[in-house]
């Protein structure tokens, strides 16, 4: 076998390895509805509660449809980010409380394998995410977010990386102390929903959450999307902030998270059962 | 040829929280100290060691899940740290520490460990029904692995590990769940397969008869080393007490102070029974003297030292 045809079946290998993991992730979904319901009821939720808040707005309030629209479209985006990043790290949560990190680590798969597995399930699901944003929005709130300009798109995708990148930080702190803090990385990961600009302008928070809000990308792409769908303008500024954050979320994320994994190896892997 | 060479591995682990603001070193323990050994293709390798001795960390490091503090790990003549993923193709493991994911059901669960360890598609299914069978539980195959009683798993981590025909199989207490019958079976089909494919196994086990029967060679971990690397055999061999087992019909008291006499340990059960621990070569002797003696018996039983003899030796002198 010449080096090519190594390289290649190394690459078959790695691809056939990715793809267990996020098998594993969707037959957990497909076998459990309960955890299904779980996974997407945060999202309906606050799509449903947002849609007819905002509805209701328009139709009392304003004569901006645009508005109603901007606002659907931002929190589909959010909703994006954090189902993105709950994703990843639930995958890692749900081996360790099934035990099952030996099993995956004591075998062929790689620690950047894993985690590229889990990013196939975060974006398996966004889909689902999209649906339930175009579903919801037509049926109770008269909202179509496929109105929304195709110009979104690049805004949307800035948005779902950094998820990944949030979602990375937070499988870090779960694969170095277990369990005990997913509720935190949760909350965590919902605030980010609060000051990231995703139903109101970053200027509308209080000065001191401001300044927070901008270290999240999600701030600077909500902001874009606004000033799109309002105002027609589109920014490559604002694109390129959040695309250069995302970037940097993700990469900084990852290596975060290889650096934890090999310190979690140092105390032992068989320690996240406990 | 050696499959696995294991270098001067070490252990430390710090141990205690650090306080608040306090710079102080925290305490260090030695789990495993400075150990070397080796696995030859075809050999079932036991350990053996009290709770705390360093089996299970040992076992850790070989599936590189705990980094070794210092020491190198060679299968196959390579680093284990530098080609892990390639080198874990024909490594696996079976434990009674690990599960599957509970919500996917046991083909499920294989296929996934199948595609992790790249069984070939066209084979899987056909080699997951195979390995199901073996250890009978094909009858469970579309079963949820959550629910599964202890010995249904610990039947099923045996399956996962003989999935991807390894050719070392590190078993941390694969037959501690599992009813007398199938632990029989399986025993059998690890000795089968050693014999049949010249798989090399690891394998720690609380149940020394278990290890006496199957393992050629038997490293015995004390307080984080290795105390003795040798057959069962002669582990129980370097055990010089054997035990004595005799039903007197007359002279009973004769025996006692006799025994009382060369100060040699004994125990007297209803007045006929005796139970005398001596040493091997010292048994002839004894018996000779008790029949000069007008001692008589009518049931006469020499148990040999066991494996489980040296163990508890080996606890008795912590």
């Amino acid at each position: 076998m010449n080096i090519n045809q190594s390289i290649a079946l190394s690459l078959a290998h790695s691809w056939n390895r990715i793809r267990a993991i996020m098998l594993l992730g969707v037959r957990q979904m497909h076998n459990d509805p309960i955890y299904l319901v779980q996974t997407f009821f945060y999202a309906a939720f606050n799509f449903t509660l947002w849609g007819i808040a905002g509805r209701w707005l328009h139709t009392t309030y304003t004569d901006n449809a645009l508005l109603q629209l901007a606002m659907m479209t931002t929190l589909f985006a959010s909703e994006s980010m954090v189902r993105a990043s709950l994703d990843v790290m639930g995958t890692l949560l749900i081996d360790i409380s099934d035990r099952n990190i030996a099993n995956l680590f004591a075998s062929p798969l790689a620690a950047a394998e894993y985690v590229l597995g889990t990013f196939l399930v975060a974006l398996m699901n966004q889909p689902m995410v999209f649906l339930l944003a175009v579903l919801i929005g037509n049926w109770f709130c008269q909202i179509n977010i496929l109105h929304a300009p195709l110009a979104v798109v690049p805004f949307w995708l800035t948005i779902f990386i950094s998820g990944l990148g949030v979602g990375l930080c937070g499988a870090s702190l779960l694969i170095s102390t277990g369990r005990r803090f997913f509720n935190v990385i949760f909350m965590l990961a919902r605030t980010a929903v609060l000051i990231g600009g995703t139903l109101y302008p970053v200027e509308g928070l209080p000065l001191l959450l401001r300044g927070v809000a901008r270290l999240f990308p999600v701030s600077y792409a909500t902001d874009a999307i606004r000033l799109l769908m309002m105002h027609q303008i589109f920014s490559w500024q604002l694109l390129a902030i959040s695309v250069l954050m995302s970037l940097l979320y993700l990469g900084g994320g990852f290596y975060l998270f290889l650096r934890m994994f090999a310190r979690s190896k140092q105390h032992g892997l068989m320690r996240l059962n406990d | 040829m050696s499959l696995l060479n294991v270098e001067r591995l070490t252990k430390k682990f710090t141990v205690g929280r650090r306080r608040w603001l306090s710079f102080a070193p925290r305490e260090v323990m030695t789990a495993v100290d400075d150990i070397s050994f080796e696995l030859k293709r075809g050999e079932l390798l036991g350990i053996l060691g009290a709770n705390g001795a360093g089996k299970t960390t040992t076992i850790s490091m070989l599936l590189g899940i705990l980094t070794p503090t210092s020491g190198s790990i060679f299968y196959f003549g390579k680093d284990f740290a530098r080609y892990r993923s390639q080198l874990f193709s024909k490594i696996s493991f079976a434990s009674g520490y690990f599960k599957l994911p509970a919500r996917l059901t046991v083909q499920e669960n294989l296929d996934i460990i199948g595609r992790l360890y790249n069984v070939p598609a066209a084979i899987r299914a056909k080699k997951i029904a195979e390995v199901l069978a073996i250890f009978g539980i094909a009858h469970l195959k579309d079963r949820q692995t959550g629910p599964l009683s202890a010995g249904q798993m610990a039947r099923l981590m045996l399956a996962k590990a003989f999935l991807p025909d390894p050719e070392i199989v590190l078993l941390d207490e694969p037959t501690a769940p599992l009813d007398p019958e199938i632990a029989q079976e399986v025993r059998h089909f690890l000795l089968q397969e050693k014999e049949r494919r010249g798989v090399s196994f690891i394998f720690t086990s609380h149940n020394m008869d278990e290890v006496a029967y199957l393992c050629d060679r038997v490293l015995v971990f004390k307080d984080g080393r290795i105390v003795a690397n040798e057959s069962p055999r002669a582990l129980a061999a370097s055990v010089k007490k054997a035990h004595l087992a005799l039903t007197i019909s007359e002279g009973m008291d004769t025996a006692l102070a006799y025994l009382d006499q060369q100060h040699i340990p004994y125990e007297a059960l209803d007045g006929k029974e005796l139970k005398i621990e001596a040493d091997e070569e010292k048994i002839a002797g004894i018996l000779v003297a008790l029949a000069r003696a007008q001692v008589t018996y009518v049931h006469l039983q020499v148990e040999k030292p066991t494996l489980h003899d040296y163990f508890i030796n080996l606890a008795k002198n912590r």
